[in-house]
C-alpha cells in the first residue's frame, strides 16, 4: 500500500515540534551543525498584521519520479515498493552531492562522513505499524501520513487546503 | 548482530529483539497546565526517545515542541550532579561536592541560625519551575514557622486568578469545547503555548465556530482567526470598556442576568459611558469600524465567550485590564453555562479534575500563628487578601530596607534571578543574605549565590500524581533512575525537614505517604493507580449550580464593582471599577519611542529553562528582538544586525529579527536569556499596584543599531 505525507495548511502553526521529533528519532547532533530531515518555516508576505503568514513543515517530498534517484551515480536511492517512500542505502555514497543538486527541495543533507542522509519516511517504524515520528508528535494533527486510497477518497476534494507531499500527479 | 536487529535498533523499535521498552511518565516542562503523558523509550536504563502517550487526557499521542525535547532536557550537560557547598565568596562559582548528610546539616544550621537571630519570618521560601512540589515547599515554610512562601506565579498567572476571584469569588475557565456562538480570544496564544487549548480552537473552528482574536503580537492564533484585531500593547482595557459602553447603549446585554447576579452594574455603566469609539481608536490603534464591528458581533451573539489570557496581566494596568475583559462575559450572561466562563475548582495542583482532595488541609494543619505580615502585604494588600503567598516582587525592597522587618535567608527550589525586573538588584539583595540554599535541576545564577546547592531530578526520574482535566489521575513511576546523585524535590524537602528537626512527621515521611494523606478521602486506590501506569478515572463530586447560592465575594454576587478593592481604594489609590489607565511608566516617548513587549511565549522555549537544550536552541539560536520591517527600514537595520535595546534603566545588545509579528512602534523580545536578559531593562518599581505584577509588555524603550567594530 502506498502512502502520502499531507500537511493541512490551516492547522500548521510552524511550531517545529515535527522537527524536534525528527531530531530525537534520528539522534541529530545540532551542535555539530547537523539539521533534522524535516524543518518548519514561517513565510511572511508583508510588514502589516493583515499580511498573510504561511506556516509550513517541509521534508523530502518522496516524489514519485524522484530526480535524486536518477542523479545518484552510485545507485544509493530507490523507491520502496511497499510504501512509496524514497529510501536510500548510503553505503556506496561517494558524497558527490548530485542528489542534492537534482532535488528541487534541498532535501538531502550530508553527515560527518560526507555521506547523504535524508528523511526515509521512518520506513521501519511504518513497517512496524507506527507513524513517522513527525506525524506522531504533531500537536494539531496537521501533518499526516495517509494511504493513497484514503487521499483519493476523502482528501483530494480538500486539496486546496493541503500541501500534498508526493508524487501523485494531482 | 543481524542486519535486521541493527535496523530495528536504529529505528528504535520497541520489542524483544531490541530490548527497548516503553515506560510511561509525564512531561513537567510547562506544568501545571497540559500535563501531557510521555512514552519514554528506554534501553539499558537510558532514555533513547520520547513520544506522547496515545489516549492520555490532554495530549493524546502528541507533544509540543518543548515536550518533544524531553530527552535532551533530561541529559542537559549542565545538570547539577552532586550536593555542593560554596567555598569561595558569595556569588563566586567556587563550590565543592559534599555528601547529602552534610548538605542537610549545613542547611539546618544556616536556616536555624537566622531563625534564632531574627525569627522564622526572616527566611523566604521561594520557588520557580517546576510546580509539582509546591504544596510541600509551602508546608515546609509553615512548619518552619513562616508564611513567607513565594512563587514565580507572582509575575505569571496569579493576577489572572485574582481577577476571577475579585469578580466571581472563584477561579474560572473558558469553556471553549462547550461551543459558544462566538469566541473572542484576547491575547490568546494557545497554538504556541499550551497546545491542548489550541486544539480546542481548531476543533471549534472546524465545527464552523467564529473566532475573533485580539493581540498585540501577530501570533498563529491571530493569523488563523476569522477576524484578527491587533492592538497597541496595554490598551486592551480601553477597548474592552468601549465595547461595554456600546453593548449597554444598544441594549445588547443580558439584563435579567445582571439584575439577578451582578453587583455594581450602575456604577460600572456610568464609568464605561465615558468611553468613546473615537478616543478608543486613538488610544488602541484599532480602527473605529473594527471596534464597532467587534461590539456588534459580541452584541448580537447569544452566547459569546470572551477569553482572556495571562498576558493581559503583564502590565502595570494588567489586573484592571483583565477585569475589564472579563466584564464583557458578565454583561452577556456568559457565566456558568455551556460555552461560557465556568467555575474551575482545583482538585490537585490547580487542575480541575472534578474531584476533591485535602490539599488545603495539608497546609492549614501546620499553618503558623502570630506571624508578621507576609512579604508585600503593605504594598499590595489586594494580593495579600486573595493569595496565600507573599508577593515576590516586594522581596528586594524589603530585603534592602528591612521594612517592616529584616529578610536574611532564602530557601529556594528552581529560583530564577531573571524573573525579577532589574534582576541585578535581586542578585545584590541575595548577596546580602546570611544564608541561601538552592535546589535545581540545572546550574543557574541563583545557585552561584547559594551556600549549599542540591541536585534535583526531572519528572522522568521520579514518581508523582497528576490530576488531569478529563477527570483522571496519573501516578507515574520513574522511567529511569535519577541521574548522578540527584533526588526529587519532595525527598529533598523531607531530608531538610528531618535535619531541621521540625515537628512534622508527615512532611518527613516523603511523597508517597503525603499523597496518600492528601487523597485519603478521594475515591481512588493510589497503589492500584501507580501499578496501572496509566490514567485512572476518579468519580466526580456533584456540585450545586454555581449561581444557585451566594458567591464567595463580599457581596455574594458577581462583582463589577469590587468590594475587596474598595477597602483599599483610599489608602492605595485603587479603583473598585475596572477603569483603564495608561500602562506606561513616566519615561519620555520622545527619548524612548518604542514599546518593549516581553514575556511572550515562543514555541521552542518556556521562560529560561529550555534555552540550553541544543535541539530547541537550534530553532532560534540567537537572542533576537522582533522589529517590524518598516521600523527597521527607517532605522537602517537589517536582518541579523546587532542592536541595542535601551530603557531608562539599562541597555542590552541583541540581534534584529525583522518580522511582522511586531507591530509598528513595538519591539518584541523573549525572556530568560542569560546573555541578554530583557528584565534588566525594567525598573523594579514598575509594578501593577493591584497585583504587584511587572509591566513586562509595555516598557518605553529605544532601538539603536550597534556600531560595527572595525
Amino acid at each position: 500500500m502506498s502512502y502520502m505525507f499531507i500537511l493541512d495548511k490551516r492547522k500548521c502553526v510552524g511550531c517545529s515540534a515535527c522537527a524536534v521529533a525528527c531530531m530525537d528519532q534520528n539522534d541529530i547532533d545540532v551542535t555539530a551543525g547537523d539539521r533534522p530531515f524535516r524543518q518548519c518555516f514561517t513565510l511572511e508576505s508583508g510588514p502589516n498584521p493583515e499580511d498573510k503568514m504561511t506556516f509550513m513543515s517541509l521534508a523530502c517530498m518522496h516524489c514519485e519520479d524522484a530526480p535524486c534517484i536518477q542523479a545518484c551515480p552510485s545507485g544509493c536511492l530507490k523507491k520502496d515498493p511497499e510504501t512509496g517512500f524514497t529510501i536510500y542505502d548510503n553505503t556506496n555514497c561517494i558524497g558527490c552531492h548530485s542528489c542534492a543538486m537534482a532535488c528541487p527541495f534541498a532535501a538531502p543533507s550530508y553527515n560527518k562522513e560526507g555521506k547523504m542522509e535524508k528523511c526515509d519516511g521512518c520506513l521501519t517504524r511504518v513497517r512496524h505499524g507506527l507513524e513517522p515520528a513527525c506525524v506522531r508528535i504533531c500537536p494539531f494533527g496537521a501533518l499526516q501520513l495517509v494511504e493513497k486510497e484514503e487521499y483519493e477518497n476523502n482528501l483530494r476534494k480538500k486539496a486546496a487546503e493541503l500541501i500534498v507531499y508526493s508524487s501523485l500527479k494531482n | 548482530m543481524s542486519e535486521d536487529v541493527k535496523e530495528l535498533l536504529r529505528a528504535k523499535i520497541p520489542c524483544e529483539k531490541t530490548g527497548i521498552e516503553i515506560r510511561h511518565s509525564v512531561c513537567d516542562i510547562c506544568t501545571p497546565g497540559p500535563q501531557c503523558g510521555l512514552d519514554v523509550y528506554v534501553k539499558d536504563g537510558k532514555v533513547i526517545k520520547i513520544e506522547g502517550t496515545k489516549g492520555f487526557g490532554p495530549n493524546n499521542g502528541a507533544l509540543c515542541t518543548k515536550g518533544a525535547a524531553n530527552r535532551q532536557y533530561l541529559y542537559r550537560k549542565d545538570r547539577i550532579q552532586h550536593p555542593m557547598k560554596r567555598v569561595g565568596p558569595r556569588g563566586s562559582d567556587e563550590f565543592e561536592p559534599i555528601t547529602w548528610e552534610e548538605a542537610f546539616r549545613l542547611i539546618a544550621e544556616g536556616l536555624n541560625s537566622v531563625k534564632e537571630k531574627y525569627g522564622a519570618d526572616a527566611v523566604a521560601f521561594m520557588t520557580g519551575y517546576p510546580k509539582w512540589y509546591r504544596p510541600w515547599l509551602h508546608r515546609l515554610a509553615f512548619s518552619f514557622g513562616t508564611e513567607n512562601y513565594m512563587t514565580e506565579s507572582s509575575t505569571c498567572h496569579t493576577a489572572e486568578v485574582m481577577s476571577y476571584l475579585l469578580a466571581f469569588g472563584n477561579e474560572m475557565s473558558a469553556d471553549v469545547p462547550g461551543g459558544p456562538d462566538l469566541l473572542v480570544g484576547w491575547s490568546a496564544n494557545h497554538m504556541i503555548s499550551g497546545f491542548p487549548n489550541g486544539r480546542n480552537f481548531f476543533n471549534y473552528m472546524e465545527k464552523g465556530g467564529k473566532v475573533v482574536n485580539i493581540d498585540t503580537r501577530v501570533t498563529p492564533n491571530e493569523q488563523k482567526a476569522d477576524i484578527m484585531i491587533t492592538i497597541k500593547s496595554g490598551t486592551d482595557g480601553y477597548l474592552a470598556n468601549t465595547i461595554a459602553s456600546i453593548l449597554i447603549k444598544n441594549d445588547w446585554i443580558d439584563k435579567e442576568f445582571i439584575d439577578n447576579y451582578v453587583h455594581g452594574f450602575e456604577e460600572y455603566k456610568a464609568m464605561v459611558s465615558e468611553y468613546t469609539v473615537e478616543e478608543c481608536e486613538q488610544i488602541t490603534g484599532v480602527p473605529a469600524e473594527k471596534i464597532t464591528e467587534l461590539a456588534r458581533l459580541i452584541g448580537e451573539a447569544k452566547n459569546p465567550l470572551i477569553m482572556p489570557s495571562n498576558g493581559l496581566c503583564h502590565h502595570i494596568n494588567g489586573l484592571q485590564t483583565h477585569r475589564a475583559v472579563v466584564a464583557l462575559n458578565i454583561l452577556k450572561g456568559s457565566v456558568a453555562r455551556k460555552g461560557g466562563m465556568n467555575p474551575s475548582y482545583g482538585s490537585w495542583l490547580e487542575m480541575n479534575a472534578g474531584f476533591v482532595t485535602k490539599e488545603e488541609e495539608f497546609l492549614n494543619d501546620v499553618r503558623p500563628k502570630g506571624n508578621k505580615p507576609r512579604i508585600g502585604t503593605d504594598r499590595f494588600p489586594v494580593w495579600t487578601e486573595l493569595k496565600d503567598e507573599g508577593q515576590l516582587m516586594d522581596f528586594v525592597r524589603q530585603a534592602e530596607s528591612g521594612d517592616p522587618y529584616p529578610l536574611k535567608a532564602i530557601y529556594g527550589h528552581g529560583v530564577n534571578t531573571m524573573i525579577h525586573p532589574q534582576s541585578d538588584k535581586f542578585v545584590e539583595a541575595a548577596k546580602q543574605m546570611e544564608f541561601i540554599a538552592a535546589t535545581d535541576i540545572f546550574w543557574t545564577e541563583f545557585c552561584s549565590l547559594a551556600d549549599v546547592v542540591l541536585p534535583a531530578c526531572t519528572s522522568m526520574e521520579r514518581s508523582e500524581v497528576k490530576a488531569n482535566g478529563n477527570g483522571c489521575i496519573f501516578y507515574s513511576s520513574p522511567a529511569v533512575e535519577p541521574l548522578y546523585e540527584s533526588k526529587d524535590d519532595v525527598t529533598i524537602m523531607a531530608g531538610v525537614a528531618k535535619a531541621l528537626n521540625l515537628n512534622d512527621d508527615l512532611l518527613k515521611s516523603g511523597y508517597d505517604a503525603c499523597i496518600k494523606h492528601i487523597f485519603r478521602e478521594t475515591p481512588v486506590d493510589l497503589d492500584q493507580a501507580k501499578a496501572a501506569a496509566k490514567q485512572v478515572p476518579v468519580e466526580r463530586v456533584q456540585r450545586d449550580p454555581f449561581l444557585s447560592k451566594p458567591l464567595k465575594t463580599p457581596s455574594g454576587k458577581i462583582e463589577l464593582y469590587s468590594e475587596v478593592i474598595a477597602k483599599y481604594a483610599a489608602s492605595h489609590n485603587l479603583d473598585p471599577l475596572p477603569k483603564w489607565y495608561s500602562g506606561f511608566g513616566e519615561e519620555s516617548p520622545e527619548e524612548f519611542p518604542f514599546t518593549l513587549v516581553s514575556g511572550g511565549r515562543q514555541a521552542n522555549a518556556i521562560h529560561s529553562h529550555l534555552h540550553k537544550v541544543p535541539w530547541l536552541r537550534s530553532l532560534r539560536p540567537e537572542v533576537m528582538a522582533d522589529i517590524n520591517p518598516l521600523d527597521a527600514a527607517r532605522l537602517n537595520i537589517e536582518q541579523g544586525d546587532e542592536v541595542y535595546l535601551s530603557s531608562a534603566t539599562n541597555k542590552i545588545k541583541v540581534k534584529a529579527n525583522l518580522s511582522a509579528i511586531a507591530l509598528l512602534g513595538q519591539v518584541n523580545l523573549y525572556h530568560g536569556y542569560e546573555e541578554a536578559n530583557v528584565n534588566l531593562l525594567l525598573p523594579n518599581t514598575f509594578l501593577d499596584p493591584y497585583s504587584g505584577f511587572p509591566g513586562f509588555k509595555q516598557l518605553r524603550c529605544n532601538i539603536e543599531k550597534a556600531e560595527v567594530e572595525s
